[in-house]
Parts: structure tokens; C-alpha cells; sequence
């Protein structure tokens, strides 16, 4: 039995994931245990998990793996103030103190952590270095359904390469073109979230949220003056109007001054038709770039099979205009696209390249629906929440699911925590907040209530597989919800000539379709279609949804407030339950009402989490 | 302990802007002039090939 264990770490989303003779046994994000979003430090909790959860003692492990080269990210910083010297130097001087007293040395820092893990793993040369690019395309390649595929990834930044293109073969990959930093679709799309005064590498999913609402009137201006595209979808861009690259924020004056409007200050400035028009111009720019990209890659390879991976793979509105383009057959795309999937890739890549394990692919993929995370028995489920002092009543799993179903239909909002928790940034029925997609109402309760975030933003539907393409203009598996289709043209209601002309927020509270809380303003809908394979009772919870009240479709969104991580224990569930307006919580077979509960238990735990 | 951290500070910053101005900025200022020899010739791709890694001990390797 050969053992391989992937690490991510240092930079954002650090995870740790296992190999076991080529399969995926486990994989986990370390923020879910330390409560800390995105956390970056070496993932010994996830580790731990990981390993236990396989029945691996690290010692055994053949091999380790770290997602990225840490001399050639170095090589990549000096080459970049050599470029930009004399400017620059305020970073340099704080960047370097941090390399040369320990990131350089990072096999070392990765063995030591190891060895606080188990004393007994010695080996330093059983650390491997694989490239950042490498291990994202190595993610999205080695667990894709395909035999042969172009692999495209697209990120912030790695080494030295932001965008790639290889080509995957039986268990073969072969990275055969790149671009450079600093021209980085990732940081240009994170230059306009900075602008829009959002978090980087947090809020981009607002942006993507915030674009419906707005017109595309910049994306002329930002092709012509900070991007030059070329036909193949190869790009660079004008560092003049940015700062990323020595200095300390993404965008310079000269871009501020490009579109008149400073950057927006979250707490003071109020989102206008300026930054939603913003929002919906660089999306439209990141859609072309992407179509450019993948029109030309199925132009050139001959290959019907793309796969997606990196932070940019995340964007599922450019990925749901890829699949309806139609220029490759098959679109494949790693649910933990962004750096902790590359735990996953660079543990892969070890596998299939280094040690030369053959693959068979999978019919749909060998991510077992992404849900490679720890779980827990009933007996623990039971014995933390008596431990919290909770109100349960445990029930057979027939019950649980009409009761559950029961809820959802009378409009209340609950909290499902079930089997083994999610891999990657989206919750997809382990630790999920359910509720009716028909409900008027429902999109912006869930915002304001339950997640205490803001009112904009959309939530997604999950359906029965078999019933997507009557609710969706789409009619393939999207299992990891990284696909944006439109909701069916039957299911919609048109909006009156003055209900088009509100303001973009105001137009949340138009009626759009039979499903109103999971229709974007402009028809749109992030889909999840759920498969009774992977998994099984949230695939009867709708499935008795359905029953009930003629709708395959329930809201999930993830179960956190805003800016805390996915909950990952029975207790992490039941302190937001407890801290939110959710009316019921279903924790295995424990059933939690709101109205049952001791609520001096209730710890309003919002200003814990630093805002995203 | 706090002078201790200053000094060290001071240190650091002094060891940085030499290396600084008196290495990058200079090497820096040579590349610069050796690009803008050799300007690059018109293209219509920015793509950089690779060459497939054909080196199996490649991962054992931190560059």
C-alpha cells in the first residue's frame, strides 16, 4: 500500500489531502478546524484528520508533497524587483527578512511540523516539490472522468506561471505552455474586487455576485487600455495601472483615475450603478478572455475534453459560457480549484508521474461527490450536543428526512449536517443551509438573518440530477456547482418594463421565477445537481421535497455566517444554529428546533470573524 | 527586549537597502538596458512554450 499525503500551505487555503495506491481517500481545508477563513499556516489539524481518517500513520507515508517550489517562487520575486528597482523597495525590505529567516528554507520548516505530527517520520527525503501549476492541473486532470483532456488553469499566481496549458494523457501530463506574472487573469479580476472594496482572494465570488446587477459599460475600456488580448485568449497586462507586483495595494492612481472613481471604501461608500457596472465590465472581460482561450485550445488539440482548475476555475459564470459555447464537448472542473486542491493535485502528481501509478478513469470522476472531509458517528453527534446542553429528538431515517422535508416546505430555514464534510468552498448537502426556492421572501431572510451578509448576494439551488434540465437550461451533471445556467425560460416570469428599469438591488425583490430565491436578477442560477450515488439521503431529502410540494429544488447555501468558515463539528453546527434565525438544525439522525432550545445558549458569535 | 527588536530592525533594513540598491537595482538597471536592445519581436501570442518535464527526480526538488 503506497500512502501519499499532499500539503498546501502559506500562502492562502492551506489543506492536506491522501493518496492511497492512486485513490482520493481524504482531503481537508484546515480553516474548517481552526476556524480561521482561509487560513494559511501549515495544516497540521488537517493533517491529523486526513490521516485518520485513512488509517494512515504519517510515518508510513511514501511520500509527502508540497503543492509548490519555494526556490523558484523566490527566483520569481527577485526577478520581479529587478524589473521594477528602484521601485519596490518598501516590500523588498519587509518581503526579504521573512524569506532568507525561513521561507527559503521551507523543506525544513515542512519537515518539522511533520515531526511534531509523529516524532517518527524522520525521512526528510520523503518531501517532494511539485509545481503550483503542476498540482492544479494535476487536480483537475487525474480524478476527471477523461482519458485524454486539454487541462487549463488559471490563478493568481504560483511560481512564476498564472495561466497554463497541458495536456493530459492515460496517467501522463505534459505542461506545455504558460504565461507569466505579473499577467495574471486571477489578479486581474482580484485588482477590480480591491477596487470595489472587497476582500482579495475572499470577495471575488461578490464581484461575480455583484455583475448581474450592472452593465457592461467598461469592458471596451479595460480591453483597450489594461489588457492586450490576443486572439488565442493570451494576454498581458498594462502594469502601469497597477500596484500588485512590488507595491502594497492591487490598483495605482492612474487606474483610479482611468474610470473616475476612487476605490470604494467598504464601510463608508455605498454600493452604486458605478461599481455593479464595474462588477458586471470586468466579469464580462473574464469571460472573454476565457472563451478566447478555450475556443483556441479546442481550434488547436483536436481534444472534445477540457479541464479547469485554479482560483480563476471558481468564476462558474465564465465556466457555465465555456460549456454553453460548445467549443469543447466535455467540461470537467476540480471543486477545490483554488490552492487547497492543490494538496490534492501535488499528492496526484506524485502518484501517476513520480512513481508511475496507472489510472483508470472513473465514469463521472473520483472525487466521491468532494465529500473527502471527516465525519462523525452517532455516538459522537449525541454526545457533543448533550455535552452543549442541547434539545435533540433522535429519529429513524425515514422520519428525519419527511420531517426535515415537512420544514423546508413551511418556509423554514435549517441547517443539514451530514456524513463527511466537503472539500473545497462549497457546501454541497454535508454542511448545508436548506430552504424553499419558491419563497418570495427566502433570498433575503437567508442574507440578513441567517447569514448576516450582504443583501445582494444570490443563493444557489440543488436538484434531483434527473430533473435539471426542466428547471435549467442545462443538461449536463454539475455536481460541484461550479456551472451558471439560466433557470428554464418556462419557469421564469418576465418583469414588467418597470420592474427592468429599478435600481439593481431593488430588482431583488421582484418575483423572477417559480424558484425566486435561486434566480439571479438576470435569470441566472449557480446548479448543484445531486446524485443518489454520492449522495443519498440529501438526494431523498429532496426527492420527499419534491413530493411534497412539486419542486425538485431546495436552497443550499453553506453552513456559516459571513466571513466564518464552513462549520466542520456537531458543535461548530449548533453554535450557528444557535447564534442565527435558522428554525431547525438535522445533525445525523438528531433533529435541534429552534423553539426547543435553552437560548441563553445563544452566543451572538457575528464579530468573531473578521469581515471578508 | 524592546531596543534588542529595534536594533535587530534597524539591521535588517540596513542589510535589505544594500542589497537593494547596491545588487537589484543595478542588475536590474543592466537587464533593462539588455531588453531594450534586443526589443522583442512582433507577435501574435504571448504564450511561452515548455518543454515537458522528462525528469523523473524533478520533484525532489525545491526549484
Amino acid at each position: 500500500m503506497t500512502s501519499i499525503l499532499g500539503i498546501s500551505a502559506f500562502y492562502h487555503d492551506s489543506a492536506a489531502s491522501l493518496v492511497v495506491d492512486g485513490a482520493i481517500v481524504a482531503a481537508a481545508q484546515e480553516e474548517r478546524f481552526t476556524r480561521r477563513k482561509h487560513d494559511e499556516r501549515f495544516p497540521s489539524n488537517a493533517v491529523r484528520s486526513v490521516l485518520q481518517i485513512g488509517g494512515v500513520a504519517l510515518k508510513d507515508v511514501e511520500h509527502v508533497v508540497f503543492y509548490e517550489k519555494p526556490l523558484l517562487k523566490f527566483s520569481r520575486l527577485l526577478d520581479t524587483y529587478l524589473d521594477a528597482a528602484p521601485q519596490g523597495f518598501p516590500t523588498f525590505r519587509r518581503a526579504m527578512p521573512a524569506w532568507l529567516g525561513g521561507k527559503l528554507f521551507q523543506k525544513r520548516i515542512i519537515h518539522d511540523e511533520l515531526k511534531r505530527i509523529d516524532p517518527g517520520f524522520v525521512d526528510a527525503s520523503r518531501i517532494l516539490f511539485c509545481e503550483h501549476h503542476l498540482s492544479h492541473a494535476a487536480s483537475a486532470f487525474f480524478p476527471s472522468p477523461f482519458e485524454e483532456a486539454v487541462v487549463l488553469t488559471l490563478d493568481g499566481v504560483g511560481e512564476k506561471a498564472t495561466t497554463t496549458v497541458a495536456i493530459g494523457r492515460g496517467s501522463k501530463l505534459d505542461v506545455v505552455r504558460e504565461l507569466h506574472f505579473p499577467h495574471s487573469l486571477g489578479l486581474l479580476y482580484a485588482a477590480f474586487c480591491y477596487y470595489l472594496g472587497f476582500k482579495i482572494n475572499s470577495g471575488e465570488y461578490k464581484v461575480m455576485g455583484l455583475a448581474p446587477y450592472g452593465v457592461p459599460r467598461f469592458k471596451s475600456l479595460i480591453l483597450e487600455k489594461l489588457v492586450d488580448l490576443k486572439d488565442d485568449g493570451s494576454f498581458r497586462l498594462d502594469q502601469s495601472y497597477f500596484d500588485y507586483a512590488t507595491g502594497v495595494k492591487m490598483t495605482n492612481a492612474r487606474f483610479a483615475s482611468l474610470f473616475g472613481q476612487p476605490v470604494r471604501r467598504p464601510d463608508a461608500d455605498l454600493l452604486t450603478d458605478f461599481h455593479m457596472d464595474m462588477a458586471a465590465s470586468i466579469q464580462a472581460v473574464t469571460d472573454e478572455i476565457v472563451l478566447r482561450l478555450t475556443r483556441s485550445l479546442a481550434r488547436e488539440f483536436q481534444i472534445p475534453n477540457l479541464c479547469l482548475a485554479g482560483g480563476v476555475a471558481l468564476n462558474c459564470v465564465a465556466n457555465g459560457k465555456v460549456l454553453r459555447d460548445g467549443a469543447f464537448k466535455r467540461l470537467w472542473i476540480q471543486p477545490a480549484a483554488g490552492d487547497a486542491g492543490g494538496s490534492l493535485g501535488s499528492a496526484l502528481a506524485a502518484w501517476h508521474m513520480k512513481l508511475g501509478g496507472q489510472r483508470v478513469p472513473a465514469a463521472r470522476d473520483s472525487m466521491r461527490g468532494s465529500l473527502l472531509g471527516p465525519e462523525f458517528s452517532q455516538d459522537e453527534i449525541e454526545r457533543q450536543l448533550t455535552g452543549l446542553k442541547a434539545e435533540f429528538e433522535i429519529m429513524p431515517t425515514d422520519r428525519l428526512v419527511d420531517t426535515t422535508a415537512a420544514a423546508l416546505a413551511s418556509g423554514k430555514a435549517v441547517g443539514w449536517f451530514q456524513g463527511r464534510m466537503e472539500f473545497g468552498p462549497r457546501a454541497l448537502g454535508g454542511r448545508s443551509i436548506l430552504a424553499d426556492p419558491r419563497s418570495d421572501q427566502m433570498q433575503k431572510t437567508l442574507n440578513l438573518k441567517v447569514k448576516f451578509r450582504e443583501s445582494f448576494r444570490p443563493f444557489a439551488p440543488s436538484v434531483l440530477s434527473t430533473k435539471v434540465s426542466e428547471w435549467f437550461e442545462l443538461d449536463v451533471d454539475s455536481p460541484y456547482m461550479l456551472l451558471v445556467a439560466p433557470v428554464k425560460e418556462s419557469r421564469r416570469r418576465e418583469m414588467t418594463a418597470q420592474e427592468a428599469a429599478m435600481f439593481g438591488i431593488d430588482k431583488l425583490n421582484v418575483r423572477r421565477s417559480e424558484i425566486p430565491a435561486v434566480t439571479h436578477v438576470d435569470y441566472s442560477a449557480r446548479v448543484q445537481t445531486v446524485h443518489p450515488d454520492t449522495n443519498p439521503l440529501y438526494h431523498a431529502l429532496i426527492s420527499r421535497f419534491e413530493a411534497l410540494t412539486g419542486c425538485p429544488v431546495l436552497v443550499n447555501t453553506s453552513f456559516n455566517v459571513r466571513s466564518e468558515p464552513i462549520v466542520c463539528t456537531p458543535s461548530d453546527a449548533f453554535r450557528c444554529f444557535m447564534g442565527t434565525d435558522l428554525d431547525m438544525l438535522v445533525v445525523g439522525n438528531c433533529v435541534l428546533q429552534k423553539s426547543a432550545q435553552d437560548m441563553t445558549l445563544a452566543v451572538d458569535y457575528r464579530n468573531e470573524f473578521e469581515p471578508d | 527586549m524592546s531596543d534588542k527588536v529595534q536594533s535587530s530592525a534597524w539591521f535588517s533594513d540596513l542589510i535589505s537597502g544594500l542589497v537593494f540598491y547596491g545588487v537589484i537595482l543595478p542588475a536590474g538597471l543592466v537587464r533593462r538596458l539588455i531588453k531594450a536592445l534586443r526589443p522583442r519581436a512582433p507577435s501574435d501570442t504571448f504564450w511561452i512554450a515548455r518543454q515537458p518535464d522528462k525528469d523523473a527526480n524533478s520533484m525532489t526538488r525545491q526549484y
